[in-house]
């Protein structure tokens, strides 16, 4: 009777170890599917690929940013030279006059 | 020895001493409810009076002065593991063998008992790799459109600045040209207020010479002969 237990239950021990070496199994391969579909479709590739190119447009980012800069700067100097050139061209009817003034 | 009434704090129930916080003593309550920051006003650390809810549809009108006794209630419980709160969310499930589960119920004679057709599990597979791959294209597309786009941008700046450049270049040498113009008014100024200064004294000193050496009156008009083409 005790040896009938006990043979029942280390029988029921291998069910149980089958069972489980089983499961991981087929967890394992589950794994191993999945992991072959998102390699296969090469989708970290090219996602990867993206990724840097994107990042090589750095510098040229950077230097439209600094392009930019030189551009105000010139705005401004064109600004200035604006300026001057009205100055200039106001004093132009006084010359007239005084060269009227000096031919008469 | 004993427990000695003196030992107990103050505030305790059986103890003797009393201490500022217990009593009502006048004139300190603000100093002692006052909390040094001012953003959390806390209560005052004596017991209080309960409030009164029940008066409170009477008030609700009037400016509350009431006191009001937070009372503890539904602190949020932290989630010592989100990922197993996670889990145990997923709704239930069938397995695709359904015969599989020992359901003593066996509702919906199972179609599928215990084969499982390899092929249309591949195609399963197959059909998400397929999805993946369109998915990264998708968006590895649209980056490099981005990064063409961003080379386009960036060469019209250059453009735009070499025009710029030239331009301002242009206007540099017109500014200057244009300076020439205040300069001759400077000097022409001077010119005439030379000439103000001079023309009179000269005519005074012609005066004073003897009619025959007087010599014509100063004009800046120049007589030239004018020569027409015939």
């Amino acid at each position: 009777m005790a040896s009938n237990k006990a043979a029942a239950a280390s029988w029921n021990q291998e069910t149980k170890a089958r069972l489980n070496d089983k499961v991981s199994s087929n967890i394992n391969d589950i794994g191993s599917i999945l992991r072959q579909a998102i390699r296969g479709s090469k989708s970290p590739d090219f996602l990867a690929q993206a990724a840097k190119n994107f990042a090589s447009q750095e510098s040229y980012i950077h230097n439209s940013h600094e392009t930019m800069r030189k551009m105000d700067l010139l705005r401004s100097q064109l600004e200035f030279q604006h300026s001057s050139i009205n100055r200039s061209l106001s004093c132009l009817d006084e010359v007239q006059d005084q060269l009227s003034s000096i031919n008469h | 020895m004993g427990s000695d009434q003196s030992s107990l704090p103050a505030g305790a129930p059986g103890s003797t001493l009393r201490s500022q916080r217990d009593e009502e003593i006048p004139y300190t309550q603000y100093s002692i409810s006052k909390p040094i920051d001012s953003h959390s006003p806390r209560q005052s650390p004596r017991p209080q009076k309960p409030t009164r809810p029940v008066i409170k549809q009477e008030k609700d009108g009037l400016p509350k002065h009431e006191i009001v006794v937070v009372a503890d209630g539904q602190i949020p419980v932290k989630d010592p593991d989100p990922e197993l709160t996670k889990l145990n969310a997923i709704p239930m499930f069938f397995p695709i063998l359904r015969g599989s589960l020992n359901i003593p119920v066996g509702s919906k004679e199972t179609e599928v008992l215990d084969k499982l057709d390899h092929k249309q599990v591949l195609q399963l597979c197959l059909r998400y790799q397929d999805h993946l791959k369109q998915l990264s294209e998708a968006v590895a597309f649209d980056q490099n459109a981005l990064c063409i786009r961003i080379k386009e941008v960036d060469h019209s700046i250059h453009v735009q600045n070499s025009s710029l450049v030239e331009r301002q270049k242009k206007y540099a040498k017109f500014v200057e040209q244009f300076g020439r113009i205040t300069e001759t008014l400077s000097t022409l100024k001077k010119i005439q207020k030379g000439m103000d200064d001079i023309v009179p004294r000269m005519d005074i000193l012609n005066s004073l010479l003897p009619a025959e050496d007087q010599l014509e009156t100063f004009s800046f008009r120049t007589t030239r002969p004018v020569s027409r083409p015939s």
